[in-house]
């Protein structure tokens, strides 16, 4: 399992879409204080779909919060794109989480009173950009969803939802799109084509995916599998099954 | 049950307090209005109670009907002998009481805000509330003493040269020999006040062989009541003869009836208004959260409570803070109470008051009215919260059931709509008194308001997206988002709305009913009046007579006319004012508007019993020309005056015209309240103005002379210093919905925590975040202000159709409305700050896992 033990990391962490070093997060102080994050140090190469897993308390979610840029570590450095992000104030990073990340949420977060294609415009009409109306529609039909971009929230099942929100993710081209549990709250058929879709998205695209999920079949769609244990990497996989990834998450209840 | 009830007030506090202040000040505004006429009576008791303490009984001439003139009809000073020979008198003594200005180097001592310039003579020590700090009290010619306020006013000293007293024979030198406290005080309610010996004040205020009352102390072992009846056996009927209790009681009951008897109501109008307000942001407010609490109403039924605990579970939280508002309120009100004297006193209507004064009855009604008032506007969103299934309990994203209403509202929201507008055209146009009609008014506005307050939410669509059109171009995404918010319930953003409409509603109607006013007044001076100069008093207080013939005596001038209008009783007719003119000159100052072949030529031929009648009078009299009708005045003398001709002139000469000649008939005092000066043709006309000014200020300093373009920027300008009062005292209402656009847009933020957490994440700076509150905030506000210029315009538009006898016309003051606008954009962004900065620092990881 040696290859399987965090990789060695280089120095020139310009090129990766995201890098940790030596990340920690602590919440309280004294007696009370908890370590959510252990010192972790993660590089996501451009063009890689990785999934992060662990444990509820494990900190992968407090993970990807840090990662992109919505939390702040206790210590540690986070780039994105090249980017030093833990020293930026809010704006700037606002601005960077604008121009750099895109997010997929468990719970789909779309405006209700928005169409779903003013939802999936809405980082670009934010950042007051110009819309790539070409990229859009192949956005729209690759998520399938061009018979219904006049339609509320309301009016789209939970998947037709997420694909919205997956394609509000990708409409910045983003250097990452942080997904975080995003089957979490679709039934299993619907989940499968989310799951194609965010596979499509890093083949056709060359999109960065950095995925939080405890679904084995989820990260079985990965290119590669992250596992967290009380804050800290254990072990870092390339591929894995979906009964490979159950596995390893089995030995790591154990231990 | 109680507990659980403060336990949720306290975990939403800020919501608790953004929902009480709409109830505070309401209640505040009750409370303040009771506490403040209170004070403003019990100043009154306490200055009569002072100047009678020492005396018995009081005698004064019976009058026939209460005027707002101050001048005591007199009685003969030998009313003073036949007190003095009753039997128990120990000490009888008359008292000239007049007005006159003090007049310190040339310039007149102002009294404070509208309080008079009181004259009155010195009476003897035994029977004398005036106690001298200074110097001494007038007991020889031309000696006077004044009120230590007044001495204060001009920092005077006994002995100082330079002063006089402005009389009706002219301004008059007189020594400065004492300064008194009036009783245990040393003003009285900021009026300057002067004391003189009784022979001046007869001579200086035309009061010769008469006097104004008769003061008597009884002997030891007489009562008052006593002397009262045995005084009362020795005089005519036509003397009043109460006891100094009584007459203290009656006079202050008098001016208390002229001043809180208007202030009151109409102050508890505005406090009704705040309230009406307030209401609408307690229904609104008990709505939203009800519907955000769907959840927790479905887990209390699976729990097993039954509706009734629903309902009183939101009733209760209601009453609570209907208490603690009310209670609150009632404090503020001590501050309002002072803050309205003060608002007063700002516009020249300075009112005397004491201490504080909080009766039971301030404090039960103001409770009362803020606890009612609360659970009534919380009962509808507390059914609804009844109707909510347990099976709510575990449905994501469960909504409040629809109201049992729901279904007819529509149609009894224009139910109320078109019955307020037809109580509103009765009101106006039916023979009703004033009180019923300005009830019936009330009523049909409220009816209207309410009316299209419920049928807002059917009209926030397009209205948003008008209002929000230039914003959505000129801001683009965060216009467009906080446009689809303020759409995405529009019963709530309606309700939001409506609460402004209100206030900004009256706001209008009072701006355009004010515009009428003045537009009224200055197009009739333009009408009827050809001379160059006007000459009042700054209330339009009769002043000296001689005032014409220092007048007349100017070289320039052609033509001066006169006017005495006192309130006279006609039979038909009832009160009525009647102008008396110089005949001879009436042509040539006047231009009358006559109707039915009237002309000119009428006036010479008004003779003593001739009188020329207004159209209004004729209409609601039946008299015609030809027709013979009474005169009665308020001293009781009466005759017989014959209908000559119709004209008609609704604001200037309402009523009835007669001559002079008949007004001495009549017993009518001689000061006129306006003169009207005709410059001969080709005089110089500034030369002309400068010379009377001089004159008369010198000898009538209370007497002003104004070109007519002065009196009518003056007229405006006390319309626009009303105005002033009016709108400051409607804000407290503006205030109050502002507070409820804060509370719902606090309330709208807390339910899209998840949404900004989103929005947040992926790019949105908070500035954008606070801009998106902004624009939601302007875009209710401003379709609360369109909705109340409508509302308002209709109003004003029915009510000057209803007084178009009146002469009152409707304008569109564009410009004014323009302005409305702009300040409810600007109310927009004040009502949006704190909701703003509460939506752009979230936390947006915290938002985003907001449950």
């Amino acid at each position: 399992m040696n290859e399987n033990t965090p990789q060695p990391l280089q120095d020139g962490r310009q090129g990766f879409a995201v890098s940790a070093r030596e990340v920690t997060k602590r919440y309280g102080t004294g007696d009370a204080a908890v370590d959510a994050l252990r010192g972790v140090s993660v590089d996501f190469p451009k063009g890689q779909f990785a999934a992060v897993m662990g444990p509820s308390g494990s900190g992968k979610s407090t993970l990807m919060n840090i990662l992109a840029g919505l939390d702040a570590p206790t210590s540690g450095s986070v780039m994105i794109d090249g980017t030093e992000i833990t020293t930026l104030k809010d704006k700037p990073l606002t601005l960077l989480r604008r121009e750099k990340v895109g997010f997929v949420f468990q719970f789909f977060n779309l405006l209700p009173m928005l169409t779903a294609e003013e939802n999936l415009e809405l980082p670009m009409t934010i950042a007051g950009h110009k819309i790539d109306r070409a990229w859009e529609q192949s956005l729209v039909s690759a998520v399938g969803l061009s018979d219904r971009v006049r339609h509320r929230p309301s009016e789209l099942s939970g998947g037709q939802q997420q694909r919205v929100a997956l394609a509000r993710g990708l409409i910045s081209r983003p250097a990452v799109l942080f997904a975080d549990e995003p089957t979490g709250n679709l039934d299993s058929s619907t989940s499968e084509e989310m799951l194609k879709l965010l596979r499509r998205s890093v083949d056709e695209y060359g999109q960065t995916i950095v995925m939080v999920t405890h679904d084995g079949r989820a990260a079985a769609a990965a290119d590669r599998v992250v596992f967290l244990l009380d804050g800290e990497i254990v072990e870092d996989h390339g591929h894995l099954e979906a009964d490979e990834v159950y596995d390893v998450v089995k030995g790591l209840e154990q231990a | 049950m109680i507990r659980l009830v403060l336990r949720g007030l306290m975990a939403r506090k800020l919501r608790t307090v953004l929902t009480s202040i709409a109830i505070v000040l309401g209640v505040a505004m009750v409370a303040g209005t009771f506490i403040l006429t209170d004070q403003i009576n019990a100043a009154f008791d306490d200055i009569f109670e002072t100047g009678n303490s020492k005396i018995d009984v009081v005698v004064s001439r019976q009058t026939e009907f209460d005027t707002f003139e101050d001048a005591l009809p007199p009685l003969p000073q030998s009313a003073i002998q036949q007190v003095a020979q009753v039997d128990g008198v120990e000490h009888a003594e008359g008292q000239i009481q007049a007005t006159g200005q003090l007049v310190v180097d040339g310039d007149i001592v102002e009294s404070e805000g509208g309080a008079p310039a009181i004259v009155v003579s010195n009476v003897d020590e035994s029977i004398n509330p005036n106690v001298p700090l200074e110097g001494r009290l007038p007991e020889n010619p031309d000696e006077i003493a004044v009120i230590k306020d007044t001495a204060d006013k001009k920092d005077l000293t006994v002995g100082q040269s330079g002063i006089a007293l402005a009389t009706d024979e002219g301004t008059k030198p007189v020594k400065l020999i004492g300064i008194f406290r009036y009783g245990d005080v040393e003003s009285i309610g900021g009026a300057t006040v002067v004391l003189t010996t009784f022979a001046d004040a007869q001579r200086w205020f035309e009061r010769e062989g008469e006097t104004s009352v008769v003061f008597a102390k009884a002997q030891d072992g007489v009562s008052s009541t006593q002397l009262r009846d045995r005084i009362r056996a020795a005089l005519p009927d036509t003397d009043k003869v109460e006891t100094a209790t009584e007459n203290a009681e009656s006079q202050s009951e008098d001016i208390a009836d002229e001043i809180t008897g208007f202030l009151g109501p109409a102050l508890l109008a505005f406090a009704g208004v705040a309230l009406f307000v307030g209401a609408f942001i307690i229904f609104n407010t008990f709505s939203i959260t009800v519907a955000q609490r769907v959840r927790e109403f479905g887990m209390t039924r699976t729990l097993g409570a039954t509706r009734g605990q629903v309902l009183r579970n939101v009733i209760g939280e209601a009453l609570v803070i209907g208490i603690l508002a009310s209670i609150i309120g009632l404090l503020v009100g001590i501050g309002i109470a002072r803050g309205i004297q003060a608002l007063f006193d700002a516009v020249g209507f300075g009112l005397p008051a004491t201490g504080i004064q909080i009766k039971p009855r301030t404090v039960i009604v103001a409770l009362l009215i803020g606890v009612v008032v609360t659970v009534l506007a919380s009962i509808g969103p507390a059914l609804r919260a009844t109707r909510v299934p347990p099976i709510a309990a575990v449905q994501e994203g469960a909504v409040l059931p629809r109201g049992r209403l729901s279904r007819i509202s529509p149609y009894l929201a224009v139910l109320l709509l078109v019955a307020g507008i037809l109580l509103f055209v009765y009101a106006l146009f039916s023979d009703l008194g004033a009180t019923e009609a300005l009830l019936l008014l009330a009523i049909g506005a409220i009816l209207v308001f309410l009316g299209v307050g419920m049928l807002a939410r059917f009209i926030v669509r397009p209205l948003a997206k008008v209002i929000g059109a230039p914003i959505e171009a000129a801001a683009g995404t965060t216009g467009h988002i906080a446009r689809a918010n303020a759409t995405r319930n529009p019963a709530r953003t309606a309700a939001t709305a409506a609460a402004l409409m209100i206030g900004v509603g009256l706001v209008t109607f009072v701006a355009i009913f004010a515009q009428g006013l003045k537009d009224s007044f200055t197009g009739a001076i333009d009408r009827v009046i050809q001379g160059d100069l006007i000459l009042r008093t700054q209330n339009f207080d009769p002043f000296p007579a001689a005032a014409e013939t220092a007048t007349a005596s100017v070289p320039g001038v052609e033509a001066t006319e006169f006017l005495r209008f006192p309130e006279i009783r006609a039979k038909p007719g009832g009160s009525q004012v009647l102008n008396t003119i110089d005949p001879a000159e009436a042509a040539n100052v006047f231009n009358f508007d006559w109707r039915g072949g009237a002309s000119d030529a009428l006036f010479e031929q008004l003779g003593t019993n001739g009188a020329l009648i207004e159209t209004n009078l004729a209409k609601s009299s039946g008299l015609r020309t030809g027709d013979t009708f009474t005169v009665t005045t308020n001293r009781g003398n009466s005759g017989p005056f014959k209908v000559l001709g119709e004209y008609r002139d609704p604001v200037l000469f309402t009523g009835i015209t007669v001559s002079d000649e008949a007004a001495d008939r009549l017993d009518i005092p001689p000061d006129p309240s306006v003169g009207v000066v005709k410059f001969e043709p080709g005089a110089d006309a500034n030369a002309v103005q400068r010379e009377v000014s001089d004159r008369i200020e010198q000898q009538f300093p209370i007497v002003e002379v104004q070109s007519n373009a002065e009196f009518k920027e003056d007229w405006e300008s006390q319309i626009d210093q009303l105005l002033s009062l009016l709108y400051a005292l409607l804000g407290i209402s503006l205030i109050i919905s502002l507070f409820g656009i804060v509370n719902a847009l606090v309330l709208s933020i807390y339910e899209r925590t998840r949404e900004i957490g989103m929005l947040r994440a992926i790019g949105t700076t908070r500035r954008q975040m606070r801009a998106i509150v902004r624009y939601e905030s302007i875009i209710t506000a401003v379709i609360g202000g369109v909705l109340g210029i409508v509302i308002g315009v209709l109003f004003a538009w029915i009510l000057t159709r209803g007084l178009e006898d009146q002469g009152i016309g409707f304008s569109f003051p564009i410009l004014t409305l323009i302005i409305f606008l702009v300040l409810a954009v600007l109310a927009g962004v004040l009502a949006a700050m704190l909701p703003a900065r509460r939506a752009a620092r979230l936390n947006p990881l915290e938002a985003l896992h907001h449950e």
